[in-house]
Formats: C-alpha cells, sequence, structure tokens
C-alpha cells in the first residue's frame, strides 16, 4: 500500500463541531479529494449543518461497530479525529465530558485499527498539555512536557488520548500519525475561557499577573488541519505545536479590546469569574494557573517541517476576535489621544502641537512597520511556494 | 484631524472646578512669591546672590530681561527681621498680617511673571517642559490603550526604556552614584554577562541593567530562578523588563539572537551571603551558564560589582521566618525588620560596575560541552577574573560611602 502521498478520502470525526464542518466545507473543495465522510455521536445544530457544503453525514455511536463498517464502506484513508471537548464545564457535565473524551477517543482509535486502507490518523490536540507555570521556559518545543503533569481536567486527557495515538504507532507502524497541539482559540468556536475574560466590559485578571498569550485564529486551526490532510505524511508520529506568530499579554490584550482590567485575587478567582463569564464553562485551576503564567509555544518546527504559516498573527487573531464578536471598546486609542490633546492643549497652547506632531510620528511609525511585515510575510509565502519548484 | 481638535482653556478642563483649581494655584503661587520676597528683600547680599543663581539655572535661562529690583517688593523690611521684632514685641498677629500683605503683593507679581512666561513660552525651560510633558502624556496613552509589543520572552522594550529605567536611575545616579568601567569590553551581538551577586536584594541586577543600557545601549536579559518567575508580581515585571527562565532553552535561544544574557551564578547562595562573607565568591553553581556559552560559542563577560555587597549588611537570618514566607531566607540587619520600612531603605554605597575583557569560547571544542572538567575550568576562570577584579577595587576603595 502506498504510505505516501496526500489523502484523498477522508473522514472527520466529531464532524458536528464547529471544526469539523468548516474542515469538511475546505475539503470538499479541494478537487483532489473524493470523499469527505462527517461522523458524530450527536447530530448538528442547524448553523453547524449550513457548513458542510455537501460533505456526508453519519451519525454513529463510537462504540457501535456501525463506525468501523463506515470507515470500511468508505474505504477511509485518513482519519481527522476533532471530536475532544476543550473546555472544562460544571462538574456534573465534566462526567459526560471525560467519558466522550476517553472513552470516546479510544472507541475511535480502536476503529482506526480496524480499517486496513488506513492510512494517517489527524488529530486536533490542545496546547493546555504544557500547562502553565513559573518554572516554564519562554517556549514549550515538542519534544518538551508540562513541569508538573496536568492532575485532572481536559489537558488530563488530551495527554492521556496522545499517549494512546502512540499505542497505535506500535500496533500499526505504517500508518502516520500527525498531532496538532493548538494555542487558544477565540471567538466562533466558543472554546476557550479568554472569551469568557475578554467579552465582559470589566475583564478578570489574576492580582500580580499578567501572562503572555499566544492566539490561534479558528480559520488557521480549521486550515492546518486541512493542510495535514493534504500534505504527504511519514509514516511516523509527528507534532506540532499551532499557534500565531507572535504573543501578546493578557493585559495588552485587554487594553487593545477597550476592556476595563480587575485584578483579583488568586485564591477568589474562580468565584469572581463565575460572575462575569458568558458561557456555561467553569474555570479549573489549570486555567487559573494559565491565566498566571501564560504559556508560549515554540513554532519553528510548524513553519520548517510541517511547511504551514497560520494567515493571522496573534494580533491579527485579536483583532479578527474583536471584530466578529462586535465587542464595543470602552475606550480607544483616538478618545484617549484626544483626551491627552485638550489636556496639553489646557496646558499651553503649543504643547497640544508637540502632541499631534508625536502621535503623527507614532501613526506613521506605526503604518510603516505594518507594510514592512506585510512584504516580509508576502516574501515568506512566496520563498515556500516556489522552493519545491526551483 | 487637527480642526476636531480645539485649544480649551481650564474652564473646559476642570468644569465647575476651575474656580478651585485657580484658588489653588493662587495660593502656591503666594508661598513661592513670599519665600522670593524674604530672600531678595532688604539687604541682605548673601540671599540676593542665592536668588541670582537661582534664577542663573537652566530652568530660568533666557529671562535676562527681569529686573531683580521688581521682585523686591515696596521695600519692605527683611522678613526675618520682622519676624524678629515681633515675636520679641510679642505680637504675632502683627507679623501674620505683615505676611498676609507682603504675600498678596508677591502673588500679583509672580502670578504676572509666570502667566507672561506661560502665554509667550519665550524661555528654554518651558520648551524642556513641554517636551516631558507630551513625552509623558504619550507614554500614558500608548500604555493605556495596549499600543506596545513583547517579544516571545514577554520583554516589553517599550516599558522598560520609557518606565522601568528611569523609575531606577536616581537611585542609580545620585544614591549609589554608580561608576562604570569597561563598558567598550561589551560586545555587539549576543554575549554572557556574569556577575556576582550580593545584598538581600537584587539591586545589582538592576543597576547592571541601567549601566549597560546608558553606557552600551544595550538591553540586559536578565536570567532568572524560578522561585522569582513565580512570585506575583516579581514574575510578571520581570519578564516584562526582560528576564526569562534560568534555563537552557531560552539562553541559548537568546544568546542566538544576539541578546546580552545576565546571569549570577552565585544565586541565592550569594544574594543571601553573611555580612562577613562580602565579596567573597561562593562556588558557581555547576557552572551551567558555561555550557550554555559553549553551546553558542558565545563570549563570556566577567563584571564585578563593588558596593552592592554592603547595602543591607546582614548580620543573620530567620529560618523560621524564612520557611514560614516561603522564601530563601529571611535576612536581619542592623536595621531589618527593627526599623521595618526605615530598615528597607539600602545604605548609600559608591557603587563602581566593571566589566573585564571578554572570554572567548568559540575555540573550544563541541565535546568540550560534555567534559565536565573543561566546563569548571572554564567557569573558575572566570570566578577568578571576577573575584580579582574584586579586590582590585576594594583596595582602591577609600570609603564605602565615598568611593
Amino acid at each position: 500500500m502506498d504510505t505516501s502521498g496526500p489523502a484523498t478520502r477522508i473522514a472527520v470525526v466529531g464532524g458536528a463541531t464547529y471544526m469539523g464542518a468548516n474542515l469538511a466545507a475546505q475539503l470538499t473543495a479541494n478537487p483532489d479529494v473524493e470523499k469527505v465522510l462527517l461522523i458524530d455521536s450527536v447530530m448538528p445544530a442547524a448553523n453547524i449543518q449550513r457548513r458542510f457544503q455537501g460533505a456526508e453525514f453519519i451519525a454513529v455511536e463510537y462504540q457501535s461497530p456501525a463506525l468501523v463498517v463506515a470507515l470500511q464502506r468508505h474505504r477511509i484513508d485518513t482519519v481527522v479525529y476533532v471530536g475532544m471537548h476543550q473546555n472544562m464545564r460544571d462538574a456534573v457535565a465534566r462526567k459526560a465530558q471525560k467519558e466522550n473524551n476517553i472513552l470516546g477517543s479510544m472507541h475511535v482509535i480502536g476503529a482506526c485499527l480496524r480499517v486496513s486502507t488506513l492510512r494517517h490518523i489527524i488529530m486536533q490536540s490542545s496546547a493546555s498539555i504544557y500547562g502553565a507555570s513559573g518554572a516554564d521556559p519562554a517556549l514549550f518545543t515538542e519534544d518538551m512536557q508540562a513541569r508538573t503533569r496536568p492532575k485532572g481536567g481536559t489537558a488530563l486527557d488530551f495527554v492521556t488520548v496522545e499517549g494512546y495515538m502512540r499505542g497505535v504507532r506500535r500496533k500499526r507502524p505504517e500508518v502516520s500519525i500527525t498531532i496538532l497541539r493548538m494555542a487558544s482559540m477565540l471567538g466562533s468556536t466558543g472554546s476557550h475561557t479568554l472569551s469568557d475574560v475578554l467579552s465582559p466590559s470589566i475583564a478578570p485578571m489574576v492580582a500580580g499577573y499578567d501572562p503572555r498569550v499566544q492566539l490561534l485564529h479558528p480559520d488557521d486551526a480549521v486550515s492546518a488541519l486541512a493542510h495535514a490532510c493534504t500534505h504527504e505524511a511519514a509514516p511516523t508520529l509527528r507534532v506540532f505545536n499551532i499557534a500565531g506568530e507572535g504573543i501578546m499579554t493578557l493585559g495588552c490584550a485587554i487594553a487593545r479590546t477597550g476592556r476595563i482590567p480587575l485584578w483579583i485575587p488568586a485564591p477568589l478567582y474562580p468565584l469572581v469569574f463565575a460572575r462575569f463569564r458568558t458561557t456555561h464553562h467553569t474555570i479549573t485551576t489549570a486555567m487559573v494557573s494559565y491565566l498566571k503564567y501564560g504559556r508560549g509555544l515554540d513554532l519553528r518546527r510548524m513553519r520548517e517541517e510541517f511547511g504551514f504559516i497560520p494567515r493571522y498573527s496573534t494580533d491579527e487573531a485579536l483583532a479578527a476576535f474583536v471584530e466578529s464578536a462586535e465587542l464595543e471598546p470602552l475606550y480607544t486609542r483616538e478618545a484617549m489621544e484626544k483626551s491627552a490633546y485638550k489636556l496639553a492643549a489646557s496646558l499651553h497652547p503649543t504643547w497640544a502641537e508637540d502632541l499631534a506632531d508625536k502621535y503623527s510620528e507614532v501613526a506613521k511609525m506605526r503604518s510603516r512597520e505594518t507594510l514592512a511585515q506585510a512584504n516580509d510575510a508576502y516574501a515568506d509565502t512566496m520563498t515556500i511556494h516556489d522552493g519545491p519548484h526551483t | 484631524m487637527s480642526d476636531s481638535f480645539s485649544a480649551p482653556g481650564p474652564e473646559d478642563l476642570f468644569g465647575p472646578f476651575s474656580h478651585l483649581v485657580q484658588a489653588g494655584v493662587d495660593h502656591a503661587l503666594l508661598g513661592i512669591a513670599a519665600l522670593t520676597q524674604a530672600l531678595t528683600d532688604g539687604t541682605d547680599f548673601a540671599s540676593l546672590n542665592v536668588v541670582e543663581q537661582v534664577l542663573d539655572t537652566p530652568v530660568f535661562s533666557g529671562i535676562d530681561s527681569i529686573d531683580l529690583s521688581s521682585l523686591k517688593m515696596g521695600g519692605k523690611p527683611f522678613l526675618s527681621d520682622a519676624l524678629r521684632d515681633s515675636f520679641n514685641s510679642g505680637h504675632a498677629g502683627e507679623v501674620l498680617g505683615e505676611f498676609t500683605e507682603l504675600a498678596g503683593h508677591a502673588s500679583h507679581s509672580m502670578g504676572a511673571f509666570l502667566a507672561t512666561a506661560l502665554q509667550t513660552g519665550q524661555f528654554g525651560a518651558l520648551e524642556q517642559l513641554s517636551g516631558s510633558v507630551t513625552e509623558l502624556l504619550e507614554l500614558a496613552v500608548s500604555r493605556f490603550s495596549g499600543d506596545y509589543d513583547v517579544d516571545m520572552y514577554g520583554f516589553d522594550e517599550h516599558f522598560t526604556r520609557l518606565v522601568w529605567l528611569p523609575l531606577w536611575r536616581p537611585l542609580y545616579t545620585h544614591w549609589f552614584r554608580v561608576e562604570v568601567r569597561g563598558a567598550e569590553h561589551i560586545p555587539s551581538d549576543g554575549a554572557l554577562v556574569v556577575s556576582n551577586h550580593a545584598g538581600v536584594v537584587p539591586m545589582d541586577g538592576l543597576m547592571t541593567s541601567v549601566a549597560l543600557h546608558d553606557e552600551a545601549g544595550r538591553h540586559l536579559r536578565i536570567l532568572a530562578a524560578d522561585l522569582a518567575m513565580s512570585m506575583p508580581m516579581v514574575g510578571n515585571i520581570g519578564r516584562r523588563i526582560g528576564a526569562t527562565l534560568a534555563c537552557n532553552a531560552d539562553a541559548i535561544s537568546m544568546l542566538e539572537e544576539g541578546c546580552l544574557v545576565g546571569v549570577w551564578p552565585e544565586g541565592y547562595k550569594g544574594l543571601g551571603k553573611p555580612y562577613s562573607d562580602r565579596y567573597r565568591l561562593q562556588r558557581f553553581g555547576r557552572g551551567g551558564f558555561v555550557t550554555t556559552a559553549l553551546r553558542v560559542g558565545a563570549p563570556i563577560v566577567p563584571c564585578s560589582v563593588v558596593g552592592s555587597e554592603e547595602i543591607f549588611p546582614k548580620i543573620g537570618e530567620s529560618p523560621t521566618l524564612a520557611r514560614l514566607l516561603g522564601l530563601p531566607y529571611f535576612p536581619i540587619t542592623p536595621f531589618f525588620p527593627a526599623l521595618g520600612v526605615l530598615g528597607c531603605i539600602p545604605l548609600p554605597t559608591k557603587w563602581v560596575i566593571e566589566f573585564g575583557e571578554p572570554i572567548p569560547t568559540d575555540t573550544y571544542s563541541p565535546a568540550d560541552v560534555d567534559d565536565p572538567m573543561a566546563v569548571f575550568e572554564l567557569a573558575d576562570h572566570v570566578r577568578e577574573t571576577i573575584q580579582r577584579t574584586l579586590y582590585r577595587n576594594l583596595e582602591q576603595r577609600q570609603s564605602i560611602f565615598f568611593g
């Protein structure tokens, strides 16, 4: 059997999710892909179903033999597994969630092992497996582990399932496995606590800490999965960090979103967070440590080995979130400039002019920088695309 | 853009409080004027000289047209004389009346003088002031609107250059009067600065940062212990000013990026060493910093700080309190904790920071990285260099406080 070559018959397990549906849409648009099959144990919501773009959807329980039958009948060569829940729900829902994340994954992997045509498994994992602590290096490479193994919650689920994936390599050495550890996502997936921090007009922060956050635009997450499907993979286990370029502090993100930060002592944080949240997610101790120390991912392997460059940087992902969630900033740089100008003018008329000069310089500088960055990014994409042909 | 802006007066700014503000300003002027009056009036020539000196300073440069005699108001007797007379005669009320009258005159004259100066904006000091006020406003706007970037380690150059270093510069210039030697030895690309560590709180790191920024135009990227990086505020500000965790991965990538990385291999042993052990270097850990430098081939710059080891003379410690607070040590100095907050003021020692010639590491072979002998040898060499320089500078020093 040919182990290299891009996937042509793809099953997306966990297809009733935002990620699955959008991935299906992107894959069906690709003429090289023969078949896209969406599988989930639940029926998709209407807004998700609209995104399928004609891909076939079947609802099967993961533990039923129907899953293997479906995969075999469609001669699936690539399984994309995006069915794991990312965020902690309340304690009752957590039981069901764990059932899905651990047992569901075991059943899916078990089914994959029985499909003879299978060549490639792609798993959406999460950067939360690196944990967050003061003893963390600035950037985690894929070979590093959390300083302290996650004690519970979804991070532990991801660690466990990644372990099962390694087990697959032992049983079916000819199958390639690609694990994508994705950074925090904001917005339409509703998948991250950071959205809950940034959405209300008062943003709760942990007192004394300002974590570094690295963001991934949901579209880039989908593109990364599609990239893994459509590019050939050697039969090995490959792990990649996926995140937007650059990093920012949460305080900076809050200021750019025009939110008012509120500093809450760490022990009280979960209590206060519960008052501010806009979704049903509860906050775990792991999330509180993330909001203390943040996390940085080393993206060299993503760029060089995986050959994937996200379209949105961390800054741009935040801006896109603000725009799509229609967050109304409570203050903007322009408004602040205006009041500073007024203050300067009230002190002395010529000072205000000096200040205005300074602003225009800043504005000029900013636009120059953006232009230079855009040019660099363009040059980068050109070299990557031209590379293999020349 | 500028059309939408108009230059409002104090009424627009302070609204209903403008009268209050005006009254406040008047009172302040009144005080200044009374002082001027007291100094200039009468025949006391020495105090007149003082005023002339004050007016000669750059703050008032450009006011050459102001006649000093205009500041003397109506030939009143010198205030101290008036005070003495009144007290002698027991007429305190009269003194008060005298003073109020005096101040009334002065207020008008100083007010008019300042108003003219502000309106015409003719002299240098105001331009300087304008520069700093507009810079401050611009800074505040940038900080509060999140218009700054951090690098992957969380280093916020904007904050460090415009907020953090200026905060410590007065201490650097006026309190410790730091003298920097050998700044020309700082390479222009990646290098490891290795220094002695003492003083209970890592003041030496801060002062070395200021020294390197002001004398060599480089930001010092500090390698900090995980305990510090986990502490609230400390870890947060640490990352902001360019520190990162002292681990191989971070140190190597920083050096490869051409950063100037600072490391204090004595660690907590050095920071918390007793006063009797001052300027005696502790063991240099396991020489991890040498391995890092060898791996990248970055030169090691030995740095010897004299003055830092006496700022908090540690004469004892309390292990119980240390354990209770989760600290590596709890220091006891002659002033701390006995004098509380006052005990936290560092002694104003005179500092000398000397950077030695860089020790090249690219002459070693890659095999030496895993050779403990070679690593210890190089670590000892660095340690010896720092210790020797420390002793030399200590010998030259006449006084702890005056250098």
